[in-house]
């Protein structure tokens, strides 16, 4: 993963772009897509959506430049939001299947 | 304005969810509407201009935004007969209206944003109201429905985040340094093309989650089968034209560049293949609910496809749009009566429902027509002028492989809800309970704001709809 995401960068020729934080980041987030689809276990989709977001993150630390206060808060509201929504219905999962295995939630189908 | 529109809503919902009587939670909810359509109106008497730096209402946000309103009151009228009937407990009831209020002021934001991190950000709220408004009923298939929406949406949200960033690389390069539609717009040519081209991939493939296309359509449609329908009415229309606005934006900022036949394309491939999906899903669903999902996913991409080819394309995918919007939540609205009388979702258990409730199958009737775009409905406008349109692009074959794929769709819709109006049904138990003529009345009467917009065609729409779309390049 890393060695595709360092030969994307590297075909990106742009100056004011700081390469260790993008390489960094474009494999966080074939990492964390890669993690997300292969492990079963939903708590692992939640850690696979955090590697996501943090990929996200280190791409705005390569810009160099910044977003205004405003905007960074509102996104900090919004990713806490939404790991607090997707634990509270870990939780109930899990009391009513009394596992976390990916196998039970199949049943929606047409 | 808008500032005390999201300070007055979040009174409003936290007021509907501390209150214990489920009476006084629906009035407040409803009150919220009545503000809604006050704050739509107020909205069109200050079209163009900024309110609080970030927020700006063109005449694309207020036709929405009006749609918005009506959608609600439609929505909300059916969704109190929907706990009176089946009973259900106040705490469900206010945490539903909480989740419907913050739903509500999420997509007024979307529309009205004028900054792209603004917009992202109100989208993300979108997901979290939208999940509790999923989970009403507390059932094993809500839960499993509301976690894969929840999850895959902020994936979704998450790469429409990357997007926005790339396209913030692009422009610090050349020292524009705020993400404001028109700042960007008026930079557009200076910008390198590739992280324009680069953003713009990864917004659609980020909110397709939210329309309804191809990659991420699924959650949608298990959303929407399980929910209870004032809910799927809702997320068919309102939000479907939020992710729209939400695609319009970008691609608005960026038509000005050299990216503009490129992106073209991306829509027009997203488009096609969501068309086949569609079709592929439609011709073999027997959950009617699944069906209706499957059919807002084929007009979406119906709608992507149009505003692809541009030229009287961009019209005809915010007419498809409206024109939607109505008719679809007319359908989930009646397919309430029909579950509440048959207890069942498979259009095989269900039959002779001419016989068993003449208005809604009235309506069930009507609203099928309209569905299918036959002549009276305003869809019949708005797919004559998507074929205008793929005509007029280069691209004319392809008129011929969308016709064979609405062929299909109208055939599979038809054998099922014929089946449903005049078949034999293989249960013949029914509960006429469930027969409500007041709603069949509010449902035949947006019908026929439908067939109305179809057959006198308002120059005052018309040239609402030119002037949102004045700004693309014709």
């Amino acid at each position: 993963m890393g060695c595709t995401s360092f030969a994307i960068v590297e075909s990106i020729h742009d100056k004011h772009l700081e390469i260790k934080y993008f390489t960094a980041a474009i494999s966080s987030i074939i990492i964390g897509l890669y993690i997300g689809i292969n492990h079963r276990d939903i708590v692992t989709h939640l850690v696979c959506y955090m590697i996501i977001e943090n990929g996200i993150f280190l791409i705005a630390l390569a810009l160099g430049g910044e977003m205004p206060i405003l905007v960074n808060s509102a996104i900090l509201l919004d990713i806490f939001s939404s790991i607090l929504i997707m634990g509270i219905f870990l939780n109930k999962i899990k009391d009513y299947f009394h596992t976390t295995d990916d196998n039970e939630l199949t049943q929606l189908k047409d | 304005m808008i500032i005390q529109f999201l300070i007055i809503s979040i009174i409003f919902a936290l007021a509907a969810l501390l209150v214990k009587k489920p009476a006084i939670s629906h009035f407040i909810t409803f009150g919220y509407s009545v503000y809604l359509c006050f704050f739509a109106y107020y909205q069109y008497q200050h079209i163009g201009q900024t309110d609080s730096t970030y927020f700006r209402a063109d005449h694309l946000a207020v036709i929405f935004l009006v749609l918005q309103a009506i959608i609600d009151l439609y929505a909300s009228i059916h969704y109190y007969n929907y706990t009176k009937t089946r009973g259900d407990h106040p705490k469900k009831v206010s945490q539903h209206n909480m989740g419907r209020i913050i739903f509500n002021m999420s997509i007024a934001g979307v529309l009205l944003a004028n900054h792209f991190g603004i917009l992202w950000a109100f989208m993300e709220a979108t997901t979290l109201a939208a999940s509790l408004l999923i989970y009403h009923d507390r059932t094993v298939h809500a839960l499993e429905a509301t976690w894969k929406y929840v999850f895959i949406c902020s994936i979704g949200i998450a790469i429409a985040f990357a997007g926005i960033l790339f396209l913030s690389i692009g422009a610090s390069e050349v020292l524009v340094n705020d993400l404001a539609f028109d700042v960007i717009k008026s930079n557009a040519e200076k910008i390198n093309p590739f992280w324009m081209k680069a953003c713009f991939v990864f917004i659609v493939t980020g909110f397709s989650v939210k329309m309804g296309l191809v990659p991420l359509f699924n959650v949608d449609i298990d959303a929407k089968d399980v929910s209870p329908s004032p809910v799927g009415a809702k997320l068919s229309s309102v939000l479907m034209n939020a992710g729209f606005v939400a695609i319009f934006r970008f691609y608005d900022a960026i038509a000005p560049s050299v990216n503009l036949k490129w992106m073209n394309s991306v829509l027009l491939i997203v488009g096609i293949i969501s068309l086949i999906f569609s079709v592929a899903y439609i011709i073999k669903v027997n959950n009617f609910k699944r069906l209706l999902a499957y059919s807002s996913m084929e007009h979406a991409s119906l709608a992507i496809i149009a505003f692809s080819c541009g030229g009287i394309g961009y019209f005809a995918a915010i007419l498809h749009l409206i024109v939607h919007s109505l008719v679809k939540s007319t359908l989930f609205l009646q397919f309430r009566q029909m579950h509440r009388i048959f207890k069942e979702k498979e259009y095989q258990k269900m039959g002779s429902y001419l016989k068993i409730n003449p208005l809604g199958a009235l309506v069930l009737f009507l609203a099928y027509l309209a569905v299918i775009g036959m002549p009276p409905s305003a869809m019949f406008i708005s797919e004559i002028y998507i074929f205008e349109s793929i005509y007029n692009s280069k691209l004319w074959w392809l008129s011929i492989l969308v016709c064979l794929l609405l062929l299909f769709i109208v055939y599979a819709i038809s054998i099922r809800v014929f089946h449903i109006l005049m078949g034999k049904s293989e249960n013949k138990d029914y509960d006429i309970s469930g027969k409500n003529n007041f709603e069949s009345i509010i449902q035949l009467g947006v019908l026929g704001i439908v067939f109305y917009l179809g057959v006198v065609k308002p120059d005052a729409v018309v040239n609402y709809i030119s002037t949102a779309i004045s700004t693309l390049p014709h």
